[in-house]
């Protein structure tokens, strides 16, 4: 691994049971890097994505993060390290409707003992560079599809973390909202160089990334850096 | 009816998901079906038992017996704690009536027929066939018998040995269109259906609505599709109803089952103080039409209702539709009840409290039962008010539970609510308990039991003077009846007692020396001219006597309001020859007088003297076993209560947690600990649960002092029960945070996030 990858795997295994989701996987991701992994439903590439960002343990193979294997890391600190150094941007946007969008954005600085006013400032900056920081008060339910999963990568990015592990993260959007969400996803993402890995099965969005992997029955490989 | 097919087609197509909530709903309802029989059958079965001691009870006519007619005389009497009845027949030649039910032919003299609970207590106690002179023939059936452990006998006897008694009446025949002694009073009756009905009602229908919501969000958004698919508003609610009504039919008849098998087992074990026969338990039609026919068409009903908003708006049914908040009406409901509660309770603190007379006998159960519903739609309210003001909190557990709580209010309260009317009802139990104690219990803190001593032995005095539960005895010493005497002068009876003794049997003793004998005087009452006596003794086969006069010091004591002592002299016990017994006159024992103890006690003397005649003094027995029927119905009503509140609590609780597993499964992702998500869950529960608690705590006891001091008892605040009520609600609580501990487990598992 050199000194620019924050995220690296080799030979990684995923079963389950007698389902090979993945098999022997390599993946590196560099700081402020965008590697999108491309592939039909139900070919792995959600597994992989969780099983890199620690949710899921490798049936198989090495996976370390800043040079730390998750095999010596146990569960309490890779839980540290999703709280603190992983975003996370799913599909749905999976906000909780009960708090505000401003209180949604904090959560991960919230969750990681950061005191309600900072961390709701922190909040307000990033929703502002998102240009929806006049949004604030308003709860999920009161804002459009685009904006609540603005909110979502947001909140993946308002702690500044090193990896943002994305799924299908414009994939309930339009495609005049995918990719205005995607641009100022990954503009903010690389401005902060946090890295991103990107999970989808729309070509497009897999065009923005600087390395694109493909994946085929389990199987990744590498379908070449983007221009 | 195409709806109604296809909620049935996409229920039975429906996944895994959909299945484990109809089963819930099935198995729910049947638990509420079961409660329901059960309450409803309670009446039945006392009604049966009634019947049956009605049509047993002797007709007799009017005035002193004809000769040649059938003569009858009735005796009942303690034997321990349970009523004993004795029926002497003297069979005549005229008009000779029918045997009563449960009997082929009346007994001829020397014949007994006892029930079967009295044979098993004649193997055990031999000495009680003293009680029932002659040879036992038979028993008595079921159709004769209140219940199964009831101590009853017919004894057949020559008419010389009856006549001569007060009580002894030719017999007409057999049957009343009422029980002499019911099991439990009438007015008592009502009370006691209306507390059941609280106690068991109540939680019932927040279960229902409780299962008739589960899974409610995703529930919405099915039919929200289907609205947004042409089908109209009243189509779309009847697919709803199909679930429901199904899971009702299904429910209520296997409740019925449930309830069948829990007659069968409870007829067999009994109850403290109530047992049946199977057959008085056997559904009525009514209550089968009430279960099958009622229960599905409610369902019809709910099921309907609760699609009507994602009918009428299918675009709100999105996921993260936010709900309004709660009503304000509802708590115009709890107002209401409460200021009638109140009003009632205030005139407690005036000279005229108000009484169950007239329009009070309505607007006293009306208050309680507006309070009561008041409660359950106030909650939502209050929580919702309590959850804005804490998710301002700095802290993020405190912030994420309340927002939570802010959106979905009701919700929250659906989870609590059984709990909470749990302990509202327990209040009214409590209440009518002290009712009854007040009504059918004497008020003094000291009850005495007087029992002859020409039917005792030695040591059978001994013994009974040993009964760990006994605060003092005593005994009196009768002078013989001397027909010859004359004038005004009643020859004196003696108090064998210490000074000590005296002082645990009265309230106050004035003078008292021992090892002297004295006059004994109440002041409150007018002296009687008392002449000096001699009074027999028997000291093993000797015959000895002693004098008794009335000496002029004189000892003064007041006693209790209802007591056994009667005599004018106290004479100290080591005065009496030793191994001397009074030929004639009687031991006094006392105890304290609350229930339990008198129970045990009168259960103690009937183990150690079976025959003995035995005289609570103040008391009748057939009261006493009507506070344990009392006390039995209302621990069984609290019973099914808790059941139904901790199911409902689970259900709910379970179903919120499902509900919101991708949400809580985005927390983890992004960081959250499993201890943060278990506290917010708890918290969630258990601040509108404390909330709860609390205001069922002080609405409780309101409506149950307004019950209090319009029942015209002497106790109109019981805060002795208060302390329980507390325990009850902080063990609610305790349950409530431990059962929703387990619903965060520590495993993530990515699937819980949907994707396409």
């Amino acid at each position: 691994m050199s000194t620019s990858e924050v995220l690296a795997a080799t030979g990684v295994d995923l079963s389950y049971g007698a389902t090979h989701a993945v098999r022997d996987a390599h993946i590196v991701l560099g700081r402020g890097e965008v590697a999108a992994i491309t592939g039909a439903s139900g070919s792995g590439k959600s597994s992989l994505l969780y099983c890199l960002a620690g949710v899921l343990p490798a049936t198989r193979g090495r996976i370390e993060f800043e040079k730390r294997s998750y095999g010596d890391l146990d569960d309490e600190e890779i839980s540290t390290l999703r709280r603190e150094r992983f975003g996370f941007v799913f599909q749905y946007g999976e906000l909780l409707p009960e708090l505000t969008i401003e209180e949604n954005t904090a959560l991960p600085l919230r969750l990681a003992g950061k005191k309600k006013g900072p961390a709701l400032a922190a909040a307000a900056e990033v929703l502002d560079r998102l240009g929806i920081g006049d949004l604030r008060e308003r709860r999920p339910s009161q804002v459009s599809g685009g904006q609540s999963q603005r909110v979502a990568v947001a909140r993946a990015l308002v702690h500044r973390p090193a990896v943002v592990f994305a799924d299908e993260p414009t994939g309930s959007l339009d495609s005049a909202n995918a990719a205005a969400v995607l641009q100022e996803f990954l503009s903010l993402a690389r401005s902060q160089g946090t890295a991103v890995l990107l999970v989808t099965h729309d070509p497009a969005v897999a065009a923005q990334a600087d390395r694109n992997y493909t994946m085929t029955d389990g199987t990744l490989q590498l379908a070449g850096a983007a221009a | 009816m195409k709806e109604f097919l296809l909620g049935l087609r996409l229920l039975l197509g429906s996944g895994r998901g959909t299945r484990a909530r109809f089963l819930l709903m099935t198995v729910g309802g049947s638990l509420g079906v079961c409660c329901l029989a059960l309450v409803l059958t309670i009446p039945a079965i006392l009604d049966a038992r009634d019947g049956r001691s009605g049509d047993r009870s002797p007709v007799v006519f009017a005035g002193k017996p004809e000769q040649n007619r059938t003569l009858v005389l009735e005796r009942s009497d303690p034997h321990g704690s349970r009523p004993f009845h004795r029926v002497f027949i003297a069979p005549g030649s005229k008009d000779t009536p029918a045997p009563p039910p449960g009997l082929d032919q009346l007994p001829a003299p020397g014949e007994v027929f006892v029930s079967p609970a009295l044979a098993e207590q004649l193997d055990r106690e031999p000495a009680l066939k003293g009680l029932l002179p002659g040879r036992v023939q038979g028993t008595v059936s079921p159709a004769g018998l209140t219940d199964p452990n009831e101590l009853y006998a017919y004894v057949g006897i020559t008419p010389d040995k009856v006549t001569g008694f007060e009580s002894t009446r030719a017999l007409r025949g057999f049957g009343k269109d009422y029980a002499a002694v019911p099991t439990v009073e009438p007015s008592t009756l009502d009370i006691l259906r209306f507390t059941l009905g609280t106690l068991v009602l109540l939680p019932l229908a927040v279960f229902l609505s409780v299962c008739a919501r589960l899974s409610a969000a995703s529930r919405n958004r099915r039919l929200a599709a289907l609205r947004l698919l042409g089908l109209s508003t009243k189509g779309t609610q009847r697919v709803n109803a199909a679930e429901t009504v199904v899971a009702a039919v299904f429910g209520a008849l296997l409740g019925l089952a449930e309830f069948w098998l829990l007659n069968q087992v409870m007829a067999n074990t009994g109850l403290p103080g109530l047992k049946w026969y199977p057959d008085d338990g056997a559904l009525s039609p009514v209550t089968l039409a009430i279960c099958l026919l009622g229960c599905p068409a409610l369902a019809w009903f709910v099921g309907r209702a609760s699609a009507r908003a994602a009918a009428a708006n299918p675009l709100g049914a999105r996921r993260t539709a936010a709900p309004r908040p709660p009503r304000m009406w509802g708590g115009l409901l709890l107002v209401t009840g409460l200021g009638i509660v109140i009003g009632y309770c205030a005139t407690g603190l005036t000279d005229n409290p108000a009484q169950s007379t007239g329009v009070n006998t309505l607007l006293v159960p009306l208050g309680v039962l507006l309070t009561g519903f008041g409660l359950v739609l106030t909650m939502p309210l209050l929580s919702y008010a309590l959850a804005k003001r804490l998710a301002r909190s700095r802290s993020l557990t405190l912030n994420l539970a309340m927002r939570r709580n802010e959106v979905e209010p009701g919700s929250a309260m659906r989870v609590v609510t059984g709990l909470v009317l749990l302990v509202f009802s327990a209040s009214l139990a409590q209440g009518v308990l002290v009712e009854e104690d007040q009504i059918l219990r004497p008020s003094s803190p000291s009850q005495e039991y007087t029992l002859s001593l020409s039917g005792l032995s030695t040591q059978q005095q001994h013994r009974l003077r040993e009964i760990p539960e006994l605060r003092a005895h005593a005994m009196v010493m009768e002078p013989p009846f001397d027909p010859e005497s004359e004038g005004p002068a009643i020859p004196a009876r003696a108090l064998v007692a210490t000074c000590g003794q005296l002082e645990k049997m009265v309230v106050r003793v004035e003078g008292c020396v021992d090892g002297e004998v004295l006059h004994l005087v109440d002041p409150d009452l007018p002296e009687e001219t008392i002449a000096g006596s001699t009074i027999r003794l028997k000291q093993g086969d000797r015959r000895t006597s002693i004098k008794v006069d009335v000496p002029d010091r004189k000892v003064a004591y007041a006693g209790h309001d209802v007591t056994a002592i009667d005599a004018p002299v106290l004479y100290p016990p080591s005065r009496i020859p030793a191994g001397a017994v009074p030929a004639s006159g009687s031991l006094i024992l006392a105890s304290t007088s609350d229930p339990e103890t008198v129970r045990t006690v009168l259960d103690r003397i009937g183990a150690i003297a079976p025959t003995a005649d035995v005289d609570p003094v103040g008391i009748n027995i057939d009261a006493l076993q009507q506070i344990t029927v009392i006390e039995t119905l209302l621990a069984v009503g609290m019973i099914m209560g808790l059941v139904i509140g901790a199911a409902a609590f689970l259900v709910s609780a379970t179903d919120r947690a499902v509900e919101r597993r991708p949400q809580v499964t985005a927390l983890a992702l992004i960081g959250a600990r499993p201890r943060v998500l278990r506290l917010v869950q708890c918290l969630q529960v258990v601040l509108p649960l404390t909330l709860g608690l609390v205001l069922a705590l002080v609405t409780g006891k309101l409506a149950e002092s307004s019950y209090l001091v319009t029942g015209g008892g002497e106790v109109f605040w019981d805060t002795a029960g208060v302390p329980l009520l507390a325990l009850a609600a902080v063990s609610v609580l305790v349950v409530a945070v431990l059962g929703t501990l387990p619903l965060v487990g520590r495993r993530i598992n990515p699937e819980l996030i949907r994707r396409d």
